[in-house]
């Protein structure tokens, strides 16, 4: 058990160290991490749930980190796939990805929340470092042009924050660790949540520790590749974790009544003010992109901190549902802002708009429905929030993508003139499955919502 | 009698956070940022038992990580800033494979840099230099001393214990803040990322051999990728400064 566990982790890190290797030849690079792939499903698919370790790491699958770990290869091959056929970046833009996953699979194995929120910390690091790399160098060329600093910028920022979300998780960790063993001194429990939450708004971009999401996705070179990493793969880790350390802390819930309501009141705040930016924005449409899933990391943060079973349930979903709505989002926008009209990709900026609203019947309402139960169960001020923030995020989506979808291809959407862009084969077929995937988990979520309800119930103690 | 180590080790964490807030070359804050690698280790090794044997001396392991992840980190840095040096007004491969308008554009932004730096001398240096470092260590210490009154995490009730772990955590977040170079702004990530270690000192506890060991790595990580992304910024502006960041 233990061997396969590993593997697990150590399969896409071996696999980034081969592509590593291989960076000066891109078609073997990218196969090394489509191979590598397959074999990280294929060891999700057939290794059983249990237990295991290494050198007193205590490791453990189940259905929970199963199916994180299976939505967290969309984003990997989406970032993949899109780099090898559309996007001018870099070899190094492959070992990151697999780099990341295989931190997040760390996350999500691990029974010590420590490695756990060391591992965090260690991807993000990677990311900022393929940031810089990503946006500087193709292998095998020259540069002659003066490059941008702009992506130093975004990697210090994002290292920056990472860092400082790390010690706060740690002083959490520690904090909690130290009230099990005098469980008298209720005010540790207090500090401890009030750094848990600080540590995650850090981590998942809840205003006003929002900018570092805004720099990936707009890092002034790229395709915005690192944002779609960091969201989609590190968001739900860092979810995950958060789930996890709650579940083994009852009392960090259950007895902050003021501190859960400040996480609640945190949490709504930011995911209105956050809709309000993207609203108001009058930026690149990436960095509205960008402030779309800072007003979703408030919503997510209320489910967090909402102290009930739904509003957990609605957390996880939501968080792990980036993996579909971020390569769908940020890969169609990047080709209808390139000048493609197809319809697939069209289709894939609503639907990942839609969806990301939380519109029906799409994988984001299964998982917003659960956050508007939350939300009614504590009261119908909340609500009402929940609903102005969704309404507004609807209103900022409807601003503006709506105008590309009516842009011509000749026009496109800058008003210069574009020729009709194609998109490969391959990436039609990602985007054909992500939109099909959006749209049978939003008529159909029960096998999520049995997976995640069954965790969340299990947990017992929940409202 | 006076326990020196009680009091030393405690008020040498505090000397080494007022260097780092208050000056500017890494020729001394980078040594400063060394010692207090190796007094928190020594406090480390205070409130947890011994379980190494090293050259005559018993040691904790804890204590011997965090040495070593100072020596590391602190030579990484020192590696870097010397490299960086040495490479003034040498034509790095970058700047070779540059055509002469990116040459010409590169140029002009190093004159408008020495400019804003000039100007900054200047007008600004009085309070950006001193004033501001000085009020920081001033915050710094009011707000550790009421923190560590109010909320003392020693189990011991060593109050300086408390006000060291305050005070390192405060002096790493007022270097991050302002910090205007990127090799201030790392020293900063790292000071904050050792209040971590003393916190544990202070509580007594343990992460374990694992945990522990996993926290030295990826500060030596995080040092060693800061080093990577100061020689690449250098390479590419001929500057270190956080305001050419700011330009584009």
């Amino acid at each position: 058990m233990s061997s396969l566990l590993l593997a697990l982790i150590f399969a896409p890190a071996i696999g980034a160290a081969v592509a590593f290797i291989l960076r000066g030849r891109q078609l073997l690079a990218v196969a090394t991490a489509v191979l590598t792939i397959a074999a990280q499903g294929a060891l999700l698919a057939f290794t059983p749930d249990g237990r295991g370790g290494l050198l007193g790491l205590d490791l453990q699958l189940g259905p929970l980190e199963r199916l994180y770990l299976a939505f967290a290869l969309v984003p990997l091959l989406a970032a993949i796939l899109y780099h090898a056929r559309v996007a001018e970046e870099s070899n190094a833009l492959v070992t990151t990805a697999l780099a990341v996953n295989s931190g997040a699979s760390l996350v999500a194995l691990s029974q010590n929340p420590y490695a756990s929120a060391i591992s965090l910390l260690a991807s993000s690091l990677v990311l900022s470092l393929g940031l810089v790399a990503v946006s500087n160098r193709r292998a095998g060329e020259a540069v002659t042009t003066l490059l941008p600093v702009r992506p130093f910028a975004a990697a210090l920022r994002y290292l920056s924050l990472a860092t400082l979300a790390s010690v706060l998780l740690g002083v959490a960790l520690i904090l909690a660790d130290y009230y099990r063993l005098n469980p008298d001194q209720r005010g540790l429990l207090k500090a401890a949540f009030a750094f848990l939450v600080c540590g995650l708004a850090l981590r998942l971009g809840v205003v006003p520790f929002h900018y570092w999401l805004a720099t990936l996705f707009d890092p002034g070179r790229g395709s915005g590749l690192t944002g779609l990493l960091a969201v989609g793969s590190l968001s739900g880790a860092a979810v995950l974790f958060a789930a996890h350390t709650l579940a083994g802390l009852p009392p960090l819930l259950l007895q902050n009544d003021l501190a859960r309501l400040a996480t609640q009141g945190l949490g709504m705040g930011g995911a209105i003010l956050g809709a309000a930016l993207a609203y108001a924005g009058a930026e690149r449409r990436t960095r509205i992109l960008a402030y779309l899933y800072v007003a979703d990391a408030g919503v997510v943060l209320f489910g967090l901190g909402s102290g009930t079973a739904l509003g957990l349930s609605g957390a996880l979903m939501t968080a792990f549902g980036y993996s579909l709505s971020v390569p769908l989002f940020l890969v169609s926008l990047n080709l209808v802002e390139a000048g493609a009209s197809a319809l697939v990709v069209r289709a894939g900026l609503v639907v990942a708009g839609l969806s990301l609203v939380g519109f029906v019947p799409l994988y984001g309402f299964a998982a917003r429905y659960q956050l508007y139960a939350a939300a009614a169960q504590l009261g119908w001020g909340w609500l009402v929030a929940l609903l102005l923030a969704s309404l507004l995020m609807l209103a900022a989506v409807a601003r503006h993508f709506t105008p590309l979808l009516f842009a011509t291809a000749t026009t496109s959407s800058t008003g210069q003139a574009a020729s009709d862009l194609r998109p490969d084969l391959s990436v039609t077929l990602l985007l054909l499955v992500l939109l099909a995937s959006s749209i049978a988990l939003g008529l159909y979520p029960a096998p999520l919502t049995g997976v995640i309800g069954q965790w969340v119930r299990g947990l017992g103690w929940l409202l | 009698m006076i326990d020196l180590a009680a009091i030393g080790i405690p008020g040498g964490i505090i000397l080494t956070g007022v260097l780092l807030v208050l000056l500017r070359d890494w020729r001394f804050t980078v040594p400063a940022l060394l010692a207090q690698y190796l007094l928190v280790g020594l406090l480390v090794g205070g409130s947890v038992p011994a379980d190494t044997r090293l050259l005559g001396f018993d040691l904790s392991s804890s204590t011997l990580l965090q040495v070593v992840t100072g020596l590391t980190v602190a030579g990484l840095f020192a590696t870097t800033s010397l490299r960086l040096e040495r490479a003034r007004g040498i034509v790095s491969d970058y700047e070779a494979e540059l055509d002469e308008f990116a040459l010409a554009a590169l140029r002009r932004r190093q004159r408008l840099a020495v400019r804003a730096a000039a100007e900054n001398t200047s007008r600004r240096a009085v309070v950006l230099d001193y004033l501001l470092p000085s009020t920081a260590l001033l915050i710094s210490g009011i707000a550790a001393y009421a923190l560590s009154a109010a909320y003392p995490v020693s189990v011991r009730g060593e109050g300086l214990v408390n006000f060291s772990f305050y005070w390192v955590i405060l002096c790493g977040v007022f270097v991050l803040v302002l910090a205007r170079d990127i090799i201030k702004l790392s020293e900063g990530l790292l000071v904050t990322l050792n209040g971590l270690s003393l916190l544990l000192a202070a509580l007594a506890t343990r992460g374990g051999l694992l945990v522990e060991g996993l926290t030295a790595a990826i500060t030596i990580g995080l040092a060693a990728a800061l080093s990577y992304l100061w020689v690449a910024m250098y390479e590419r502006r001929r500057s270190l400064s956080l305001e050419v960041l700011r330009d584009e």
